[in-house]
């Protein structure tokens, strides 16, 4: 997909898909009727969205952040904390991309799912709300060698060792089970 | 020496005994004090319903599917293994005598030794007779051995008699045996006549041996031994007292630089008013490690925090660390009294950073000479295409290496929260969800050492093998 696309909360308060693929290396379909979003292969992964745990307090489990103040990615928990994903990566590097005068629209959202599914109405600037449905994460072989000038908050699928990556902006961590 | 001291410390009364094999097996203990009922009978128990021997079908009743006793087929234990368990109870009830004339080990559910209490003979005499359950060690060198997991030994009243010389009754290491309404505490020679006895002389190895799973002896706690018995039955039985070390480090597993914290505590009989004297230190770990002992005493009964509990703190040096805590107190006030001591072990392995259990953090792959930039995005900020005259360092073109970009100072980026894992009809490697049902966060993969892939919970620091 050469192709810019920006979904802006400017002019779209609410924006619904079902399935969505990302990249797609062919114009494939999407794998099976259980993907909710999906990515072509190429070596690259989600950028979180830089937001402060405090500002964020709404959040519920189940949320991804790229925390800008302690450099942590963050996952949201059912007891309402935030799981630092980042452990004791180095946070030498600086997490900046965001001007900081931009007025945000407090109601942009997009959903990929139902609208009308009470998953859809929980606080999120990306939802995906299907309750049958999973993303498939991008997968990328050892993501810390093969992804170049990853930006912080990346969330990747470390395919060959099979682990979660997240990147904080200076450093990779990485979960198994 | 070693021998003079065990000798010295060593205190012998049934309750020393089992307070002896709780210190080694982590057994648990009741006393006479305390009431102990046998679980109502279920599907397939044994219970006893005459004299004679172990594996005569003919003196056992099974509880049936009706709720009712039928007459058994087989004997209790017959055919079971260690990689075939049965679940079901052994019941040796009052008037009824079981004698083990060959050795057996057996794999079951627990052994419950009753008796219609209070059993009133005293030592020499073992009880028998209508209000007691018995079983017999007889035949010289005969073992009865149950090692199956969580098999353990009720001796409520009732009697286990090593009727010969060289009788075994062998445990699995960590399973208990609890003797019950034991009528011997306080007697003259502190046998009294049930629990476990050995007739009327002690002249050969009657022994109580812990097993480990594999078969091999975890320890080897000799009931008695003739003329050169480790205990002196009558003194140690008027004397009495016990006192056991607890000691446990968590998380017992760590990665360097990591802490753990040690638990120290005690139990057991002690008087009030002895004064408890205990050392914590280093027993062994890696070169390099030190650890300065923690020595100190108070007076029984303390508080939880009457012996530190010290936090290990920042342990850089990869390797196994053991621990020990050691408590004792005088038996009286004299200059030569005896200390009653325990000492327990715990230990702790502290992983190297980037081993297969612990974190390592990577730098990225960077670059400079190309730009690789993200060209779908998602932001709250209104700035869609903002900048497009200088392409790459607009937003999201900025931030480089993503499918997506997401942008909010507010919001974060929710995963699909299903029920469960079969909320997902057809999962695919690297699928993530919120499990509603575990509150977790799960991805579908296949783990190390498994044929399948299957939805993991992934809270384990990893560090990749490149």
């Amino acid at each position: 997909m050469k192709k810019i696309f920006v979904i802006s909360g400017t002019f779209i308060s609410s924006v619904l898909f079902s399935q969505i693929i990302i990249n797609p290396d062919n114009a494939n379909p999407p794998t099976n009727a259980s993907v909710s979003l999906e990515f072509g292969s190429d070596a690259r992964g989600i950028i979180l969205p830089y937001v402060e745990a405090t500002s964020a307090t709404n959040a519920v489990a189940g949320t991804f952040i790229m925390d800008p103040s302690d450099k942590e990615v963050k996952f949201r928990l059912a007891d309402g904390s935030w799981k630092n994903l980042s452990g004791s990566a180095a946070t030498t590097q600086s997490v900046t991309s965001m001007p900081s005068q931009a007025p945000e629209n407090s109601n942009a959202k997009v959903v990929i799912g139902s609208a009308s599914s009470v998953q859809a109405q929980v606080p999120g600037i990306l939802v995906l709300s299907e309750t049958n449905k999973a993303m498939i994460l991008p997968k990328v072989a050892s993501p810390h060698i093969n992804v170049k000038n990853p930006a912080a908050g990346m969330l990747v699928y470390d395919s060959a060792n099979r682990m979660l990556a997240v990147f904080n902006g200076t450093q990779w961590s990485f979960w198994k089970p | 020496m070693k021998k003079n001291m065990k000798k010295n410390n060593s205190i012998f009364s049934y309750e020393k005994l089992l307070k002896r094999l709780f210190l080694h097996s982590l057994l648990l203990f009741a006393f006479s004090t305390l009431a102990q009922s046998v679980p109502p009978p279920a599907l397939g128990d044994y219970r006893s319903t005459a004299n004679g021997n172990w594996t005569n079908p003919g003196i056992w009743q099974i509880y049936d599917a009706g709720g009712t006793w039928q007459m058994a087929t087989g004997f209790p234990g017959q055919g079971t293994t260690s990689a075939n368990q049965a679940s079901y109870k052994v019941i040796i009830t009052p008037g009824t005598e079981i004698t083990v004339s060959s050795s057996a080990t057996y794999y079951f559910g627990s052994l419950y030794v009753l008796a219609n209490n209070p059993v009133l003979n005293s030592h020499p005499t073992v009880s028998s007779g209508a209000n007691v359950g018995r079983i017999n060690l007889s035949g010289n060198g005969t073992s009865l051995k149950l090692l199956g997991t969580n098999q353990n030994i009720y001796i409520n009243g009732g009697v286990l008699q090593f009727a010969s010389n060289n009788t075994v009754l062998g445990l699995l290491t960590g399973n208990s045996l609890m003797i019950t309404n034991f009528n011997g505490i306080g007697a003259t020679g502190g046998l009294g006549s049930n629990g476990l006895q050995y007739g009327n002389t002690c002249t050969g190895n009657q022994q109580v041996i812990l097993y480990y799973a594999n078969g091999t002896t975890a320890l080897n706690y000799m009931v008695c031994n003739g003329s050169n018995s480790d205990y002196n039955f009558g003194a140690i039985n008027s004397n009495g007292g016990s006192i056991m070390a607890v000691t446990s480090i968590f998380p017992s597993t760590i990665c360097a630089g990591d802490n753990a914290a040690m638990f120290t505590d005690y139990t057991g009989m002690v008087p009030n008013g002895k004064v408890i004297t205990y050392t914590v230190k280093l027993d062994s770990g890696p070169a390099g490690y030190t650890f300065a002992p923690i020595t100190g005493s108070f007076t029984h009964p303390g508080t939880a925090g009457s012996i530190p509990r010290p936090s290990l703190e920042n342990l850089t040096q990869s390797g196994n660390y053991k621990f020990s805590l050691a408590v004792s107190y005088p038996f009286d006030n004299t200059a030569g009294s005896y200390l009653i001591t325990s000492l327990e072990t715990a230990s702790l392995t502290v992983n190297a950073a980037g081993s297969s259990s612990c974190a390592c953090y990577k730098d990225p792959a960077v670059d400079l000479s190309s730009k690789y930039p993200t060209k779908f995005g998602i932001t709250s900020l209104g700035r869609a295409g903002e900048s497009r005259g200088t392409h790459n360092s607009s937003w999201p073109e900025q931030l480089q290496g993503g499918h997506i970009a997401i942008e909010s100072r507010t919001a974060g980026f929710v995963i699909n929260r299903v029920a469960n894992t079969n909320a997902i009809l057809i999962p695919v490697e690297g699928m993530i969800i919120f499990d509603l049902s575990e509150n977790n966060l799960k991805i579908f993969t296949l783990k190390a050492g498994e044929s399948t892939p299957a939805w993991h919970v992934f809270n384990t620091p990893a560090c990749p093998t490149l």
